[in-house]
């Protein structure tokens, strides 16, 4: 079984907790905006075998390379088995990844012509499975992408490098 | 730095290095008009870097929120149209000390009005809240948090652990919290300044034990982010009693 993983603000997640404000059919309403794209209706999401699925931590790397954040960050997604979003009507389509890593664009799928009772839905499939990812972790899985060049060494600006070696995971070493 | 005892000691100083100014923290509003016995509270060199090098020249005093507002008796009086008076304060950070206690001073000699209560917490919190309302208008732009960033170096670096104290009233009173308080832990987190490593560390451990659990989420990413045995330790004591899942997997995901 597959899950589809999908990088969500955990900080919103976590307020969003309470048992309470689960009950059916309420929800947390301001989760909706972890569903939104800020160009179009389809939601990115990234199929990996099991939760605990190493390339996981690849997209991470990834994401973080292609997002506009000069320090690393950690990260958080939500999981949802992938025969579960299908049961509840939602297409999911392969899409390239289009990030900087060609070995985790293959993962890649989006859910398009969600209704607002699918989103509902949706969002509590993801309720109870996440995965997180310290800046640390992320910036270790970014180091590892470079060395074994699954990363090019074009991502690499003076920003990155710096918190890279913030985050322990590179050495600047500065030639005499 | 050592602060001029008189206005040629200032002025010479000054014109050697201009280089020196960094941002000036008051925002100010409208004028109260000229107060003789207010202004004579202070010394001759200070009138006279608030006036211009002549002395002649004419001015105002001006009120200044410090974001509480006047109803809660934070009023605070300081001189503008003069740049030279801002570029006293901004070169000697000193200097801002001294004029903050100068009208104590004057108070306890009956030469200046009661409201002139003015202590050093109540300014940095006025530029805490600006820096405040300067992350939340950038939320959405990246750029303009860099810029922000930039700021809260230069705020750290002025200000220093009394600087941290003050955002961190911020942080932890604004309940539930959002966007721009997790912001500003990421930020105290990812700061390089060393001189308030401990204060920040303290304030990121403070806001792990939060009653709101995204302020909690986002303290444990900026502990993370901050490194080290204490915060370290700091997250392990929370995990034995962390109740919220979201919170519990963030703090396992720093730990491991």
């Amino acid at each position: 079984m597959s899950f589809l993983a999908r990088k969500v603000r955990g900080n919103l997640w976590a307020q969003a907790e309470d048992a309470d404000r689960w009950l059916h059919p309420e929800f947390p309403y301001e989760l909706l905006a972890d569903l939104s794209e800020k160009e179009g209706h389809l939601i990115s999401v990234w199929e990996v075998s099991t939760v605990d699925d190493p390339n996981l931590q690849r997209v991470a790397a990834a994401l973080t390379v292609a997002g506009t954040n000069k320090e690393i960050q950690s990260m958080e997604f939500r999981l949802t088995p992938r025969v579960d979003v299908e049961a509840l009507g939602i297409t999911v389509t392969s899409t390239d990844g289009g990030t900087s890593d060609a070995s985790i664009n293959r993962l890649h799928r989006e859910l398009s012509r969600l209704t607002s009772q699918q989103a509902v839905e949706l969002l509590r499939l993801m309720r109870p499975q996440g995965r997180a990812f310290s800046a640390k972790a992320v910036a270790r899985s970014l180091a590892e992408g470079l060395v074994s060049n699954r990363l090019p060494r074009e991502v690499i600006n003076q920003a990155l490098l710096w918190s890279l070696n913030r985050q322990g995971a590179v050495s600047i070493i500065v030639p005499p | 730095v050592t602060l001029p005892k008189t206005w040629e000691d200032w002025s010479e100083s000054s014109a050697a290095d201009p280089a020196r100014s960094i941002g000036f923290p008051f925002t100010m509003r409208q004028p109260l008009g000229r107060d003789d016995q207010f202004v004579q509270a202070y010394p001759e060199w200070i009138m006279r870097a608030a006036h211009g090098e002549k002395g002649n020249e004419p001015y105002n005093l001006w009120t200044v929120d410090v974001g509480s507002g006047p109803e809660k008796g934070f009023v605070v009086n300081t001189f503008n149209e003069r740049l030279n008076f801002v570029k006293a304060a901004r070169q000697y950070p000193e200097f801002l000390d001294f004029l903050l206690l100068t009208p104590s001073r004057a108070v306890a000699e009956g030469t200046s009005p009661s409201k002139d209560q003015i202590t050093l917490d109540l300014l940095v919190q006025s530029d805490a809240g600006r820096l405040w309302d300067d992350a939340h208008a950038a939320l959405d732009e990246q750029d303009r948090i860099e810029n922000v960033k930039s700021q809260l170096d230069l705020f750290l670096t002025r200000y220093g652990e009394r600087g941290v104290r003050s955002l961190s009233k911020l942080i932890l009173a604004n309940v539930p919290s959002g966007e721009t308080a997790w912001t500003f832990l990421q930020m105290l987190g990812e700061s390089a300044n060393l001189n308030t490593a401990r204060a920040r560390r303290e304030v990121l451990a403070a806001a792990l034990e939060s009653k709101d659990a995204a302020l909690r989420y986002a303290a444990a990413t900026a502990l993370g982010s901050f490194g080290g045995a204490d915060a370290a330790e700091a997250l392990r004591k929370r995990l034995i009693w962390e109740k919220n899942v979201s919170v519990r997997r963030m703090i396992e995901a720093e730990l491991s």
